[in-house]
């Protein structure tokens, strides 16, 4: 047990190392260099030389790769996360620490709502399986899986303007200073993300649930008299939904993935606006630095999530 | 003879995989046909049809400029359809080719490439996607590349579990004990026998492939205008008053979720088909 616990936290620092050399690299093999597609963005008609040396001096840009790396590795150790945006001038540590929270309850409030209606979803249509509740439940899994994030976020604001003639509030406000305006913001890009994600855990639920409900010792608990909500209860979910969890943790980077999109639909100052915003300035220190952030974040979660899974079920054999 | 009765044996047993595998196939007539059967042209302007509503003259309504829609739409297909097809197929090839021999030869190489998976798994799809768009600028041939690095792992991943297998089987046995090169033992006997799972994947990626650069479009980092695209229609149908001209932002998403949808099921019903042990997951 120590000892894989030991060997997946080892893992864990060579493949953020080979996720930051990757976004690195990202960055580098830019055609064209990066202070020649600011200075042509700024409306100066004339960039001296000197102008330009100046400023690939300041960015860095003069210092061999490996220093530049060493350079940006540490800012995001030291909280620096890599200086400040070139777009606003922002810095990025008290941009990350902006937006890291509203991304963080927007995952939360997904993962809460899911949570509540996929395991019972779930459960129910492995009960029903193949009868009328079963198809119900996968008619509404499949359409949350193949209808696109985006697309439903436009039709959900369009339905709400001419429909019932309302709009969300136009600024995001924090859960604190006004909780009314902060839930009628950030709750329909929830809604959407939580329909897909949904969709996702109902799916795995349901398979589970079917596996055990076919076990001998659910025959055992059926013939020996219990009741069935007891068989369900005790002998059925507890061994369903172990393996619901890890997958939980596995489904984040989608959760992620989608949250990029309908924080810049919903205008949510999140992390996911801040890539987006950070791409179409292109604006590189910051999507370095959140992009990392971001997949520090998710290894971690996952990294947690499957330590988790191994102390929960004893039946997992470490060795492997 | 053989070919027809196994589709209407698949029609039978599995009524929404065969209607996800004809949308698809109407899909691909249509793109391929666009310039043949589109009832106006696409790029031009017409100022005197500005936002004209869904009518038996323009079926999916005009946008601003007065173009027709419904032909934007079909042309938008060959978009879609070409990054979906390009993307899975250089992603699949690629993928197979290191996942297999990853596992035949092991040792450092399969070392390596089990922390690059580890490590491309650890991100969210859409930022590899976007940090590679904006690296190599916004274009179909890098969004299409930009896909297909997103997608290989996943195909290095389940190609190489298989060929851990594979490798044991008596016959891959029998053709390293005759003296059969490397090579020769890949391609012949290896590859072949790992690919149904990697095709029953590969379908389902056809559908995220083709919201993912409906994706990038809609967030400006895609496909650029003029060409149409569903997501870049979408885009500039966002950017405008929505309430205005609602037909602009409906068609373009039925077409693009209709689309993934059929992949989807289709994709399904082909595993169910294909590979019994994954049926009802």
């Amino acid at each position: 047990m120590k000892a894989y616990v030991a060997k997946r936290i080892l893992l864990f620092v060579p493949t953020l190392f080979f996720a930051s050399l990757l976004i690195f690299g990202a960055m580098r093999v830019l055609p064209g260099d990066v202070a020649a597609r600011i200075l042509s963005d700024e409306d100066q008609a004339y960039v001296t030389q000197e102008q330009y040396e100046q400023l690939r001096t300041s960015l860095g840009l003069n210092d061999p790769l490996a220093v530049q790396y060493g350079t940006w590795i540490w800012s995001m150790m030291n909280g620096q996360f890599g200086g400040e945006s070139l777009a606003t001038r922002e810095p990025i540590s008290e941009m990350v620490s902006r937006r890291l929270r509203v991304t963080a309850l927007l995952a939360l409030y997904t993962i809460i709502i899911t949570m509540i209606v996929s395991i019972p979803l779930g459960i129910l249509a492995a009960i029903y399986q193949d009868r009328w509740p079963d198809y119900v439940i996968r008619i509404f899994t499949i359409t949350g899986n193949s209808i696109p994030n985006f697309w439903l976020a436009l039709m959900l604001l369009l339905f709400m303007v001419l429909v019932l003639q309302w709009s969300p509030p136009l600024r995001y406000r924090p859960v604190w200073d006004d909780p009314t305006a902060h839930f009628l913001k950030i709750i329909w890009p929830v809604l959407i993300l939580a329909w897909g994600y949904t969709a996702f855990m109902t799916r795995i639920t349901r398979s589970n649930v079917l596996e055990v409900l076919r076990q001998d010792y659910v025959r055992t608990a059926r013939s020996k008299g219990l009741h069935e909500i007891v068989v369900l209860g005790r002998h059925v979910l507890r061994n369903a939904l172990i393996p619901v969890i890890t997958v939980a943790g596995f489904y984040l980077s989608f959760l992620l993935s989608g949250s990029l999109i309908l924080e810049n639909i919903f205008s949510i100052p999140g992390i996911g606006q801040g890539i987006i915003a950070g791409a179409r300035e292109r604006d590189y220190p910051v999507i370095q630095s959140l992009t990392l952030l971001l997949v520090f974040f998710l290894l971690g979660i996952n990294l947690i999530v499957d330590l988790l899974y191994k102390i929960i079920d004893p039946r997992i054999d470490f060795a492997k | 003879m053989s070919i027809l009765s196994g589709i209407l044996r698949f029609a039978r047993r599995k009524p929404l995989g065969a209607f996800g595998g004809a949308v698809v196939i109407f899909m691909i007539t249509i793109a391929v046909l666009a310039p043949v059967i589109v009832p106006a042209d696409p790029y031009t302007h017409n100022p005197s049809a500005s936002y004209e509503p869904p009518s038996w003259k323009y079926l999916a309504g005009t946008d601003v400029f007065g173009r027709d829609q419904l032909s934007r739409i079909i042309y938008g297909s060959r978009v879609s359809l070409f990054v979906g097809f390009a993307s899975v197929i250089i992603g699949t090839t690629v993928g197979v080719v290191i996942g297999v021999t990853s596992a035949y030869v092991g040792g450092k190489f399969d070392l390596v490439v089990q922390r690059f998976i580890d490590t491309m798994m650890g991100f969210p799809g859409l930022v590899v996607v976007l940090v590679m768009v904006v690296a190599l600028g916004p274009s179909l041939l890098n969004v299409t590349l930009a896909i297909a690095f997103n997608y290989f792992d996943k195909v290095i991943r389940l190609s190489r579990s298989s060929a851990l297998s594979v490798k044991e089987e008596p016959y891959v046995l029998a053709a390293v004990a005759i003296g059969a090169r490397t090579w020769r033992i890949l391609t012949r006997y290896m590859i072949p026998n790992c690919l149904a799972p990697v095709f029953v994947l590969a379908t389902q990626q056809l559908g995220a492939a083709i919201v993912i650069v409906a994706s990038l479009s809609f967030l400006g980092l895609g496909v650029q205008p003029p060409t149409p695209s569903w997501g870049n229609m979408l885009q500039s149908a966002a950017k405008t008053n929505m309430e205005l001209a609602p037909w602009l932002s409906i068609f373009p998403g039925v077409a693009l979720a209709l689309l993934t949808f059929s992949f989807a099921v289709f994709g399904d019903a082909l595993r169910d088909v294909l590979d019994p042990r994954m049926r009802g997951t």
